[in-house]
């Protein structure tokens, strides 16, 4: 019987460390937040281009393969700094360098489009939970599926 | 052999009645365990190739992620999920990529078959309207909206999906009302305060 229980207790600490382990590094996850080399070599993958760049190579090499191609001036590559967190201006400056122009109607102001858009391509590298556009406390997305109607008011997602 | 009371029959007539038995369970046991690997084995691969999916599409390996849905759709042809996700895979390949029309085409081509096998998921018809969006194709993409909206009337997403199609053919009104009953469940979205921005400077443009 006693053994029994030592075995049982060894078990139940063995099961809290390993979902604390999981926490520990979820919570690390969601806390370190997205770098210019990170969003570089997501937007080259996302291309279909990784196959140009050297198996096993660092933010650095798609880089310098974005430059050689022409996608991205030298100075740009220049004063880039790799392990710096991505803004919005620059994730916008290099998908519009990378990526192709989607045929938005002529009314519509750059800055909309840049943000409607930016979104959908940051969601696209798999960025959708890092903060680079929007607050991640005030998520646009799906998670809420039809929401109630309270007294004709909408309930708030979340609440 | 051991005869008993006369008769042959008996004392051999039991050890092969108990073989054929045991011969009769062994091979039910064969079908039934066939049977169920038939029956569980697809969904089982499906979801395996689907885990990969995501994780290959969670790191922008675009290519890979389409590799496997597209072998999670041959183990469940019928899954309607994985057509989706296969839509999405695309659609996030036409951000990125050209010729956009053929990506937009595999995207479209995927939505409505996901949209042939559940046609009261709202969120085929929600994403499908986004693919036709991002191809320029304003009118299409309100179609599709109005479709999830019918579906799911209540979905904030849905309203400013709707409200994005609406606004981009300078339907200046409705957009402003789909926006509208959008912030009220995300009053500090970027996009939807940026549609609402855009709405204005146009009808101010005017």
């Amino acid at each position: 019987m006693n053994r029994m229980f030592r075995r049982l207790a060894l078990c139940l600490v063995v099961i809290l460390a390993a979902a604390s382990l999981d926490l520990a590094s979820a919570m690390a996850a969601s806390a370190k937040s997205v770098t210019v080399g990170d969003y570089i070599v997501r937007i080259v993958r996302a291309a279909g281009l990784e196959a140009r760049v050297p198996a096993g190579a660092g933010a650095a090499a798609y880089l310098a393969f974005l430059v050689q191609t022409g996608a991205v001036s030298s100075s740009l590559a220049r004063s880039l700094s790799l392990t710096a967190p991505i803004t919005p201006q620059l994730a916008l400056a290099l998908t519009t360098a990378i990526s192709p122009a989607i045929p938005a109607p002529s009314h519509l102001s750059g800055v909309y489009t840049s943000t409607v858009l930016l979104g959908a391509r940051t969601d696209a590298l798999g960025f959708a939970d890092a903060p680079i556009l929007r607050d991640p406390r005030d998520p646009l997305v799906a998670k809420c599926p039809s929401p109630a109607i309270v007294n004709g008011k909408p309930k708030p997602c979340g609440s | 052999m051991r005869i008993v009371a006369g008769s042959e029959q008996p004392a051999i007539a039991f050890p092969r009645t108990r073989g054929l038995w045991q011969s009769a369970v062994l091979m039910l046991s064969v079908l039934v365990a066939a049977a169920l690997a038939l029956v569980l084995v697809p969904p089982f691969m499906a979801d395996l190739e689907l885990g990969r999916a995501i994780e290959s599409a969670d790191a922008a390996y675009l290519d890979q992620a389409e590799a496997h849905l597209q072998r999670a759709v041959a183990w469940t042809p019928a899954n309607a999920a994985l057509h989706r996700m296969l839509g999405d895979v695309y659609t996030s390949m036409m951000l990125f990529r050209r010729p956009q029309d053929v990506y937009l085409g595999k995207a479209l081509a995927s939505y409505r078959q996901a949209a042939r096998l559940t046609p009261l998921d709202s969120l085929t018809f929600t994403r499908m309207g986004w693919a036709h969006l991002y191809g320029g194709e304003a009118v299409a993409a309100e179609q599709a909206f109005l479709q999830a909206r019918t579906l799911d009337p209540n979905n904030p997403y849905i309203h400013y999906s709707l409200g994005t199609s609406y606004l981009w053919q300078k339907k200046l009104a409705n957009a402003r009302t789909e926006f509208e009953i959008a912030q009220r469940y995300y009053p500090a979205a970027p996009e939807i305060k940026a549609s609402l921005e855009e709405v204005d400077r146009l009808v101010t443009a005017r």
